[in-house]
């Protein structure tokens, strides 16, 4: 009787191997945020301390939806040294892990930070965040890419970058353009371009220096690319009809675009330092949009070839083409995750435009959004979030959505519209 | 021996008298002759001048009578086109030139082929999909209405095209009002 | 009690402390498993863990990837911020050996919305 029934429950999640070994299954976890609280951090410096560090990792962790950060006003001390941690006052407020740091300035930012865990009592981790003086608020993402990846095992991607185009319209009716890069967060943007001719398609190179748009600045849309830290630009084409949609390669050595020249929308490839263009696409429909494999040996791009624009897939070796969505009337500007696996698109179901995501290996397609008037997906460098455009009112603001459609927010809209939002690769530390 | 002589020299002197009045009369009558011929042949030049003068005054005004039957001719036809529009609309998700946008089209080339002038057409989408997709429709439409000029006679080299997508909508609003007003070709 | 009826009973108490332990065990895993949002119900990555006596874990590999790297790693991390099964001090030693000391840990989710 009694081996029956725990034979029964050992079946719930044990399974017996032939020798008896025993294997634990976990087919759950914990989808509610983990309470964590992040003390101020003390400032060692001159002066007044040059930004809130730990109110920037509080967002951070807070905006990735996996994190319920403890409000300041509720912390029983404010400790800024192991020897200050009295786990019992974190215990009261029922917060599982506890971060403290200290920031020093020499010639540089120097951030010393731990994470403990208040259950058990003990330090289960250590680090220290070296910066520019001008970059504390950078220096503060990377301490939250740091207690995010412990915590979950997957790398931050709060220390990146946004590109966007921000258009105002001016009392004489006429728009004014903007690209503009800013921290992930919003914060701090600069702006590269602006003008009246409109501004388009803005891609990240692969090591996050570069920048690449199109801009009707000479009355045509041409392709140009613009180092960011020096505004050097270079003007990359120059053809009749289109000149679109610049990706660079994941290798940096080629940049596959769009351009009619030759009847119509067709995907080429432009080598960058032999400046040849190669035909890749023939086809009198239109082929736009198209984005690189993390592997680099294809592209996914948007063609109505079909009759309605659907994802495709070009292989770069064989020049094979194979049709990659097939549900609804409408899928187009693929976005592909670093796992390789996982696509942001545009779908249309029911005359609305939402944001989706392709599953390339269960083939699964799910919306994650609920408005309408949605485009520009850009997903962030580590697989998690995806930053779209939104129509909201007569303005586009941008959005971002979880890969599962857990956490969405939306950043703050300033005056104007925000459009075409890319997310920068992993920024190599300064 | 006496008498026949001064009658031989009177009439020698009556004969050189006549001749002399006689070459007077005639000195004076060519001369008035070639006063004659003279006046004549000047106002025959006169007359012929005028006569030239007028055909030319008849030609100018002739010629100002075409030009101005022509610059009446090209206001009707400039007064056509500003009365079909600027602007063809389109089917959402179509580049399919309609009966109304071809009319509209049609005045716009006859008063392409009146002249030597250039035109820039340029293609807009609405705001629904993906801009960069939507670039491509924009130019579609834009080539639409080239090829159907180009087709009715309009030198290719003279036509312009370009697409701006969906970022120069006309109407900013969301519904089919504003966005039927952005699917259009417009012709500069 | 003839013999197989006395070691069948031995083998079900053993078996139901095993069980009660690898229950707790499983319980602290599910409770610090964290999954990215690029996780989907039907993935599946099996872990091979090592442990000491006193629980804590010494040893942690992947036997057999879900073919996501965030995946597996939220796996490990899990995995790491248990730290210690102090549950299996409590067995005999030879209960410890047989179970415990290397065992495998097979995340594969049922519970994600998609």
């Amino acid at each position: 009787m009694l081996l029956r029934s725990c034979v029964f429950v050992l079946g719930l999640f044990l399974t017996t191997t032939s020798s008896a070994q025993l294997e634990i299954q976990v087919t759950r976890g914990i989808d509610n945020p983990t309470s964590i609280a992040i003390a101020p951090f003390a400032w060692d410096g001159l002066g007044s301390a040059p930004t809130d560090f730990a109110q920037i990792v509080d967002s951070d962790l807070a905006r990735s939806g996996q994190f319920s950060p403890v409000s300041r006003r509720d912390m029983l001390s404010l400790p800024a040294a192991r020897e200050e941690i009295f786990y019992r006052d974190w215990r009261a407020i029922s917060t599982r892990y506890l971060v403290i740091g200290r920031v020093s300035q020499g010639t540089q930012l120097r951030v010393e930070f731990s994470l403990h865990d208040v259950e058990r009592g003990v330090e289960l981790f250590s680090g220290q965040v070296v910066s520019a003086k001008s970059e504390a608020r950078m220096a503060a993402h990377r301490v939250a890419d740091s207690i995010y990846e412990k915590l979950t095992g997957i790398p931050g991607a709060f220390a990146t970058r946004l590109i966007y185009v921000s258009v105002t319209r001016n009392p004489d009716g006429k728009d004014f353009y903007r690209l503009t890069v800013a921290d992930a967060d919003g914060r701090r943007p600069i702006v590269l371009l602006e003008g009246r001719d409109p501004i388009l398609a803005p891609s990240w190179s692969p090591d996050g220096k570069e920048v690449a748009y199109v801009s009707f600045e000479s009355s045509r849309p041409a392709i140009y690319r613009q180092v960011l830290a020096t505004g050097k630009r270079e003007q990359l084409t120059n053809f009749q009809g289109l000149n679109n949609s610049p990706v660079w390669s994941p290798d940096g050595k080629s940049m596959a675009l769009v351009l009619s020249k030759d009847g119509s929308p067709d995907i080429y490839l432009l080598d960058l330092e032999t400046k040849q263009f190669k035909r890749l696409t023939r086809h009198y429909g239109i082929d736009t949009e198209p984005t690189w494999m993390p592997d680099g040996q294809s592209l996914l791009f948007t063609s109505d070839r079909g009759g309605r624009p659907q994802i495709y897939r070009y292989e770069l070796a064989t020049g094979k083409i194979e049709r990659v969505t097939f549900e609804g009337r409408y899928n187009a500007r693929a976005r592909v995750a670093e796992d390789g696996r996982n696509v942001a698109l545009v779908h249309q179901r029911k005359g609305r435009f939402h944001i989706a995501v392709f599953d390339l290996v269960t083939e699964r397609l799910t919306v994650l959004t609920e408005t309408s008037l949605d485009e520009s997906p850009s997903i962030a460098p580590n697989g998690s979030l995806v930053i779209y455009a939104t129509k909201r009112g007569e303005r586009s603001v941008l959005g971002a959505v979880a890969v599962d459609g857990g956490v969405k927010f939306s950043l703050p809209a300033r005056s104007g519209s925000v459009q075409e939002p890319a997310w920068s690769p992993m920024l190599v530390e300064q | 021996m006496t008498t026949k002589n001064t009658l031989g020299k009177a009439a020698v002197v009556v004969l050189l008298a006549t001749l002399v009045s006689a070459c007077s009369s005639n000195a004076a009558k060519e001369e008035a002759a070639a006063q004659a011929a003279t006046a004549r042949a000047a106002a025959e030049q006169a007359a012929a001048a005028e006569a030239v003068a007028a055909e030319e005054r008849a030609i100018e005004k002739e010629k100002a009578m075409v030009m101005q039957e022509q610059r009446e001719a090209k206001r009707r036809l400039m007064d056509a086109a500003s009365a079909a529009g600027t602007v063809f609309l389109f089917d959402y998700d179509s580049s399919t030139l309609s009966d109304d946008a071809r009319a509209a089209i049609d005045a716009h080339v006859a008063l392409l082929m009146s002249g030597s002038a250039n035109a820039r057409l340029e293609g807009h989408t609405d705001e629904r999909g993906t801009r960069e997709y939507n670039l491509a429709l924009g130019e579609r439409r834009a080539n639409a209405v080239r090829d159907y000029m180009v087709a009715s006679g309009v030198p290719a080299y003279r036509l312009e095209t370009i697409s701006y997508g969906e970022e120069n909508p006309v109407a900013y609003g969301s519904g089919e009002s504003s966005w039927s007003k952005n699917r259009r070709v417009e012709i500069k | 009690m003839d013999l197989p009826e006395a070691e069948g009973q031995a083998l079900a108490e053993e078996v139901s402390e095993v069980q009660q332990v690898a229950a707790l065990m499983q319980a602290r895993i599910t409770q610090n498993w964290r999954r990215p949002p690029s996780a989907r119900n039907g993935m599946e990555v099996l872990l091979e863990i090592s442990l000491v006596p006193t629980g804590d874990v010494v040893g942690i590999s992947v036997s057999s990837s879900s073919g996501s790297i965030a995946f597996d790693r939220s796996a490990i991390a899990a995995v790491e911020r248990v730290a210690q099964f102090s549950e299996v001090a409590v067995l005999p030693i030879s209960d410890f050996e047989r179970y415990f000391r290397r065992f495998p840990l097979r995340f594969k989710p049922e519970d994600l919305r998609y």
